[in-house]
């Protein structure tokens, strides 16, 4: 067992050594094509990231009664906090809402703080923005709160158009996905087809089907895998490169993902990816050359 | 060993009738040559031992069991125990006189240390010692057949098919591979060897057979 998989690993080596244009052939094919999976995926993932990062600025404001004591504020505060959705709540006093506002406005306003028109209020933010809903109508019933302000229709707008964009997304990415896996499959029978010969030649010496088998899967998984690799490294690196100069160009913040952690996805699915589809590739294209053919005639 | 019952192969495809009628039978431990001239049916009377053709009409029993009841399963193990010398040799392009002969021995499994002391020993046999990290595209025709040779022995089988072996070889090569086949059914081995080579086939006085547009016309265990 052991020296047979050591025989098939010296096979791998021979083959990918002695056919080197071959195998440089289907290793770059396998690259580009999934490289335009990875872009695609690079696109998905910022998508997401962009929705959720937007998505998680939406905050819930309750406005509570002009009377409220500072213990009543705070077991309000612990109250809200018992709903699992929440992710933090801030307690904005008169007082500071004035400030902000004049800050905000930049303008200086002469109210004393016996006038200050400004209400206490709680800002929450929810962990997942599609809740905000839920954590609202629980909070606008509770004892103290007056009002309770939300941008519900700017939340629906942006879920929907995330939903749409994400959907589009994931419907690009499998079309990459299945024009890479064609693509790679081809490219093995190509190095399948150029080797019938040989394939027949070993079945006529008493090779069994899967004796031949492994050292073409083991090619595939090998040529998917480096393709895969490739892929990752070319997209990784240049979007560490090129991300921060994207950046510095636009007038405004946009929420990239950070390059590691790009770079992480990029590498374990492209790998994945490749290995996949080489391993199909050659599965089923030297499946169909080992099917004796001997009543053909 | 081997039996022909009334077996007719057609090719289909080109309509081309290449064996008729042929009953015949092969023994344990029998060298049989069989002559004719090209395209009378040799390959393809081979081709039906090792699986590579199926009998359009008749039956081939080989080793007590009709060829059409070997599953695509057993047809490996089948031909382990069978070493064939192709006509067109089929040495694997890819890999060196060396690992062509080993590979033989890998398919069954054989231990390295087994594969590293037969392989060289057969080589020795067929004179191809000193060219054993050689690629068959750097080897001479004659040298080629001789690799394929080896290739069949290797592995010690028990029918040992030869479809012109001594085709690219000189006289004297010739006569030594013959006296090699010999030498081989003496351990129980049967021995089928196609040739055009007349000549060599009588003097080696063994049984022939003779064959003519896909028809046997004389076999001289019958006539003897
Ligand atoms: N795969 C095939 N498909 C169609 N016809 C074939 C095939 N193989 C052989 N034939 C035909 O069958 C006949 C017998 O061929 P075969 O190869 O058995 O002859 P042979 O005696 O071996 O000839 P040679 O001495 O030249 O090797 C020929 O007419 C040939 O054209
Ligand atoms: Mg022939």
């Amino acid at each position: 067992m052991l020296y047979q998989i050591a025989f098939f690993i010296r096979e791998l080596r021979i083959n990918l050594s002695r056919n080197p244009l071959m195998s440089v052939a289907a290793a770059s094919t396998a690259t580009i094509s999934l490289l335009t999976l990875g872009i695609s995926l690079m696109m998905v993932y910022t998508i997401n990231n962009l929705s959720a990062e937007i998505t998680s600025q939406v905050e819930i404001r309750a406005f509570l009664e002009n009377d409220v004591t500072n213990y009543e504020i705070k077991n309000l505060q612990e109250k809200i906090f018992e709903m699992p959705q929440i992710r933090s709540i801030e307690y904005v006093s008169p007082d500071r809402a004035l400030d902000k506002l004049q800050e905000d406005l930049n303008i200086e306003l002469d109210i004393s703080p016996e006038e200050n028109p400004l209400p206490h209020a709680l800002v929450i933010r929810v962990t997942d923005p599609r809740q905000i809903g839920i954590v609202a109508d629980q909070v606008r019933e509770m004892q103290g709160v007056t009002e309770l302000k939300y941008g519900k229709s700017i939340l629906q707008g942006i879920l929907k158009l995330s939903l749409v964009v994400k959907f589009l997304g994931y419907l690009v990415t499998m079309l990459m996905s299945a024009g890479a896996l064609f693509t790679i499959m081809n490219t093995i029978r190509l190095t399948v087809i150029a080797r019938q010969e040989e394939i027949r030649t070993m079945q006529l010496v008493g090779a069994t089907g899967w004796f031949i088998r492994w050292p073409f899967l083991m090619e595939g998984v090998f040529l998917g895998t480096a393709g895969g690799l490739v892929a990752a490294l070319v997209l990784a690196v240049s979007y560490y490169l090129l991300g921060a100069r994207i950046q510095n160009s636009l007038p405004f913040i946009i929420p990239l993902v950070k390059a590691s952690v790009m770079a992480q996805m990029l590498v374990i699915l492209l790998l994945l990816a490749g290995c996949i589809m080489g391993i199909a590739g050659s599965y089923i294209s030297i499946t169909r050359f080992l099917v004796e053919r001997a009543k053909e005639y | 060993m081997i039996f022909f019952q009334r077996v007719h192969l057609i090719y289909h495809r080109d309509k081309v009738h290449a064996l008729k009628d042929i009953n015949t039978e092969f023994t344990r431990g029998e060298i049989c040559f069989i002559a004719g001239p090209t395209g009378c049916g040799k390959t393809s009377l081979l081709k039906l031992i090792y699986l590579d053709a199926m009998p359009s009409r008749g039956v081939v029993t080989v080793f007590g069991k009709d060829t059409y009841d070997y599953t695509e399963h057993q047809i490996p193990y089948l031909r382990r125990k069978m070493g064939v010398v192709f006509q067109d040799f089929k040495l694997l392009r890819t890999k060196t006189v060396y690992e062509n002969v080993a590979y033989s021995l890998e398919v069954t499994g054989a231990t390295r240390y087994e594969i590293g002391r037969r392989v060289p020993q057969v080589l020795e046999l067929v004179g191809l010692k000193d060219k054993l990290d050689t690629f068959p595209a750097n080897l001479s025709r004659g040298q080629e057949q001789r690799v394929a040779i080896a290739r069949a022995i290797v592995n010690d089988p028990l029918i040992l098919l030869c479809d012109e072996p001594t085709g690219n070889l000189d006289p004297e090569t010739s006569w030594d591979i013959i006296q090699l086949l010999q030498r081989i059914k003496t351990r129980g081995t049967t021995v089928l060897v196609a040739s055009h080579d007349i000549q060599t086939m009588e003097k080696a006085d063994e049984r022939l057979i003779r064959i003519e547009n896909g028809v046997i016309v004389q076999d001289t265990k019958e006539t003897k």
